[in-house]
């Protein structure tokens, strides 16, 4: 610890001064004793308390500087002002050591101290004020997490003031936010409000932080606050409604475990912990009252309150934003109001040992908790070095010995429990990790940029200590893969992408053993449709297109899963099918489908018109052309080979867009020019083809099969013909993404790179009127859940077959009996999958673009029928998530 | 406006932007001259591309595509190119379609492995013909002069180029 704050300190090494040490010059200018104490205790305020050890001695230096130098030096007092403000709302678990510093500073200078709570106080009144002038145009930044929750920080902030600040003062804002809540409550009439909800929980989740520095329950403060709390009981009444099924991460109505509406429990959880003479408070914080001694020297009968009382906002004009319906607008925290809140849970009671590793979610440390990693988790987005430092050591800020030591295994956990029963087994890891998940797995979703915020997250907090934070994902992906069968096609996508994303980071190391058995009974095509079988060869190709060496990716896989590294969509026969729909009285050399590479079949020397293709491809190599040269080559390709040629329009068509892209297959930038630079000349010849939606389908399957082995390329040149309105009709893309090749099989509905397609062409429909393709969508998309049930030969309310589970398998026990399952009942297994992801993927659908298809609501209302949706579980899950869609 | 604005302290929040001009760009600022610096650098924080530095020789435009486009619809990648033998030279250009995903791409997957290298990300003020290239003395990154030196000077029979596909440092690999 250093003697005193003007000592120019060479070895301190924060942050901040690496980032902002000045230019080495040769006559450097001495910084203003200002900026110089600024640049030196700043940043030491905004780690404080993290080294609990030195913490008195922080405060005790801290608050002498304050005082000291707070009215001789302007610069640093307006920055000391906003850092406080800062780490209040953006680090809300350093709250109570702020709050010393802030006592301990009034008790040496009252007037600084004052000055410092009235700013406060200004920034809280601030925060409550934009509320009603937030203007929705105005752009927030991505770490805007909302003003009521910068007012909620606020409030648990003054409320730990209590020794210094009139009690009366304090539980007036209690009294005006409870009043404020149940009277917008009010205006619901028994329906929910969701501005109301935020503040009623936000509000009672403040309370148990008015005795931490006094935890008696025969104060005054104690009698006042049990009276409003009976008060808001009477009062307020939370209102219970039914979950939808669209936000439901499972299908089919399924819950993994119960969940909980955490403004339901908020009350109850609260009075638990005022309970017992604040046993649960005691139990929760450090005791600080070492720290506080100086309270005793300090006169409080001089306990201030504010200079002026806090203005709440009108109803009336809270009207325009109280269904938090707008996330941008009401920020990414307040936002998560917007839908009932429930209980997420990851981590479930430890099956071995009994007990629990995350706080119990509907206490008041378990709610508290996720509270706060959430807001360090949003508001600090702009920081997620920091952010990862900061999520795994808020323990610091918490009684020792609430969370069991870091880095414990489960097994070491069970050790440690069996020694001593009393023993905290909660892992503060587990409640990181499990908080950040979910975000990751929440529906609705929040922005897309989010998710790559959290993975990266993700992989710093594992990077920073590997060792003990790597199980704890282990058990994740787990609990995730061993829920794919029920999990939403939108949450499948997303599990992929953070899998994929943390083994990209950690050299593609996965125990892949683990997944064995499941490729044994469903995959080696045995089945299409198994999600866990789709799950493990999406990861593979994922994983495949984030290297340059296939072969390191080949070398982290067991033998069982070295077939799914073959990428191709389509399999030899049907891409030797395709080219003989437009080919005729040709050979084609059958070594041409073998490469795991993008092959020109129709540059092939053997082909009796190559000379003809390999001039098309110089064309398109070329700057200067005339258009007549295409129309030449073309001509000739008419007339003189007419005896090959089944389909003159489709070889046309074929021939010119994958020479364009052969020539353009250096890179996808190099293919996106190439398209561009020659879409006229294309647009002239493709333009002759009657047919324009024949046309579609003819570009898409020939960019596709030239791309064959890897779809994410082939689909995003087909992007750029889009772009380049090559192809018209998007309609021809959803044919293709959802076509049944070969026996029943339609990629769509199991291929990430497909399913991603789809989702960014309706993401990119920019008319607001035409619904035709959302429609187009739904109706392709339930007729193959139509189709699955017609040919498992179901009654419109027989039950599917059921589907047995192998999760008791022990695959390090080779002792254990292996399942098998007959043929005949995996292809009944098959359609039910085929079934399942097809309704589940109308499911996200629908979630994600809720406004066009509640416009659709009524039109689909009187189309799905008995006849046009046979099967009655069906029916009534689609009617039910399009009556859902008007209320996203 | 000046440079101040970028070179002082900010104690708005409580931890440091990552989504601010690097050091780099700031030293380079400053051989501006007054005024042009600044304006350099406003231009970082409204443009809508970012550099990407420590790439693999091996890492190729789609590899990025895949990492960087669930951020934000990608315009155009520009690999850096050695200016002699244009193979790829460890750096390359990423244009979004919008500023959003530039500014989300510094502050999210800066550090992210690709091909086992930690990659560097930076705001751009935006890509200019000419600055695919290498500008190094042997066609490459001058970062990588030294490296290229050695390189180029070492004896075959005690180095054998290309001989690994994944560079950087060894990764301590978790297991979960």
């Amino acid at each position: 610890m250093r003697a005193s704050y003007y000592e120019d300190d060479h070895e301190q090494t924060n942050e901040y001064q690496r980032e902002f040490r000045r230019p080495r010059t040769f006559k450097r200018a001495r910084l203003p004793p200002g900026v110089m104490l600024a640049k030196q205790m700043l940043p030491d305020i905004c780690t404080i308390g993290e080294k609990p050890e030195i913490l008195d001695e922080d405060i005790d230096l801290i608050s002498e500087g304050i005082v000291q130098n707070f009215e001789v030096e302007e610069y640093f007092r307006s920055n000391l002002k906003l850092v406080l403000w800062a780490i209040i709302t953006e680090q809300p678990h350093k709250q109570p050591t702020i709050a010393i510093l802030l006592m301990k500073v009034y008790s040496l200078d009252a007037a600084v101290g004052k000055t410092l709570v009235n700013f406060l106080h200004q920034q809280f009144q601030d925060s409550i004020n934009k509320t009603v002038s937030n203007d929705t145009e105005v752009a927030q930044p991505s770490e805007y997490t909302g003003f009521w929750n910068k007012a909620k920080l606020g409030l648990r902030f003054f409320s730990l003031l209590t020794p210094i600040i009139s009690e009366d003062d304090i539980l007036s804002l209690y009294t005006g936010f409870f009043d404020l809540a149940t009277q917008l409550n009010n205006t619901g009439s028994e329906k929910r409000v969701p501005l109301a909800e935020l503040i009623y929980f936000n509000t009672l989740l403040a309370v148990p932080q008015l005795f931490l520095f006094n935890p008696v329950s025969s104060s005054t403060l104690y009698s006042k606050v049990q009276n409003i709390l009976s008060t808001v009981e009477q009062s307020f009444k939370v209102q219970v409604t039914e979950p939808l099924d669209l936000n439901n991460e499972f299908n089919n109505g399924n819950q993994v475990y119960e969940k909980v509406n955490i403004a339901q429990v908020i009350m109850k959880a609260v009075q638990g912990v005022l309970a017992n003479d604040l046993a649960g408070i005691k139990d929760l914080y450090p005791d600080y009252s070492h720290l506080l001694t100086f309270l005793k020297d300090t006169n409080t009968e001089q306990s201030q309150g504010f200079n002026d009382p806090l203005i709440f906002p009108t109803i009336d004009s809270l009207q325009k934003n109280i269904q938090l319906s707008d996330e941008k607008a009401s920020g990414s925290v307040d936002g998560l109001w917007k839908y009932p809140r429930y209980t997420f849970e990851l981590y479930q009671t430890n099956a071995i040992g009994e007990f629990d590793t995350v706080p119990e979610r509907t206490s008041f440390a378990g709610l508290l908790f996720h509270d706060i990693l959430v807001d360090v988790i949003q508001s600090l987005e702009f920081n997620k070095d920091t952010v990862s430092e900061q999520v795994v050591l808020i323990n610091m800020y918490f009684k020792q010995g609430f969370f069991a030591p870091k880095g414990l295994s489960i097994s070491q956990l069970i050790d440690l429990k069996e020694n001593d029963p009393n023993a905290s087994t909660l892992k503060l890891e587990d409640l990181a990790v499990e908080t950040i998940l979910s975000l990751v797995f929440k529906l609705p979703s929040h922005a897309d940029f989010f998710y790559m915020y959290y993975y990266t997250l993700l992989v710093s907090i594992c990077t920073a200590s590997a060792r003990s934070i790597a199980p704890v994902f282990g058990r994740a992906f787990r609990f995730y893969y061993s829920h794919l069968n029920v999990l939403d096609s939108e949450l499948r996508i997303r599990f992929l992408d953070w899998f994929s994303f943390q083994m990209n980071n950690f050299n593609f190391s996965w125990k892949w053993n683990e997944w064995e058995l499941d490729s044994q009974l469903y995959g080696n095509k045995k089945t299409f449709y198994n999600p866990k079988i789709n799950f493990i060869k999406n990861l593979i190709k994922k994983e495949l297109r984030l290297t340059s060496s296939p072969q390191e990716i080949s070398d982290s896989l067991n033998d069982e899963f070295l077939q799914y590294t073959n990428c191709s969509l389509v399999s030899k026969a049907e891409l030797k099918n395709y080219y003989e729909t437009f080919l005729k009285d040709v050979e084609i050399d059958d070594q041409l489908f073998e490469s795991q590479s993008a092959v020109f079949v129709l540059l092939n020397e053997k082909l009796p018109f190559s000379k003809e293709t390999q001039s098309v491809v110089n064309y398109f190599r070329k700057k200067e052309r005339t258009i007549q040269e295409l129309h030449g080559i073309i001509g000739k390709l008419e007339s003189e080979y007419g005896q090959y040629i089944s389909n003159v329009d489709k070889l046309i068509v074929t021939l010119l867009t994958q020479a364009v892209i052969h020539a353009g297959s250096r890179s996808i930038s190099h293919a996106s020019n190439c398209v561009r630079d020659f879409k006229e000349d294309l647009a002239e010849v493709f333009g002759v083809v009657p047919n324009a939606q024949e046309k579609d389908k003819w570009v898409i399957e020939a960019i596709m099969r030239y791309w064959n082995f890897d779809s994410k390329t082939g689909l995003t040149i087909v992007s750029y013909f889009f772009k380049n309105n090559l192809i018209s009709a998007k309609n021809s893309l959803v044919d293709f993404l959802f076509n049944e090749y070969e026996t029943n099989q339609s990629i769509g509905l199991v291929d990430s790179t497909f399913i991603e397609s789809l989702l960014d062409l309706l993401q990119n429909e920019e008319t607001e009127t035409d619904l035709s393709l959302y429609q187009y969508v739904f109706e392709k998309i339930s007729l193959l859940a139509n189709d699955s049930i017609s040919k498992l030969n179901l009654s419109a309310s027989e039950s599917l077959p059921s589907i047995p589970n192998f999760d008791y398998y022990d695959f390090e026990d080779p002792e254990t009996p292996k399942p098998d399952i007959s043929a005949e009942d995996l292809a009944k297994y098959d359609l039910v999958w085929k079934m399942e992801s097809s309704v589940s993927l109308i499911k996200s659908i629908i979630r994600k673009y809720g406004k066009k298809y509640s416009l659709l609501a009524a039109f689909f209302k009187e189309s799905i029928n008995e006849t046009t949706i046979p099967y009655d579980p069906i029916r009534n899950q689609l009617l039910k998530y399009v009556d859902e869609a008007s209320q996203l | 406006m000046s440079l101040k604005e970028f070179e002082q302290l900010n104690f708005t929040h409580s931890a440091r932007r990552l989504d601010r001009p690097s050091l780099y760009l700031i030293k380079k600022a400053r051989h501006h001259p007054e005024g042009e610096g600044y304006k350099e650098l406003q231009k970082c924080l409204e443009s809508k591309t970012i550099y990407i530095g420590n790439l693999s020789h091996y890492t190729t435009e789609e590899q990025i595509f895949e990492l960087f486009h669930k951020l934000g619809p990608i315009e155009k990648i520009i690999m850096g190119l050695d200016r002699f033998k244009y193979t790829p030279c460890g750096f390359c250009f990423v244009i979004f379609e919008d500023k959003a995903s530039s500014i989300n791409a510094v502050k999210y997957l800066n550090k992210t492995k690709i091909d086992g290298e930690s990659i560097s990300i930076d705001l751009d003020p935006g890509f200019e013909d000419g600055r695919q290239f290498g500008r190094g003395k042997f066609g490459g990154q001058k970062s990588t002069d030294d490296y290229q030196f050695m390189y180029q000077n070492m004896m075959p029979s005690t180095y054998t180029p290309g001989g690994t596909t994944t560079g950087g440092e060894d990764t301590y690999v978790p297991q979960v």
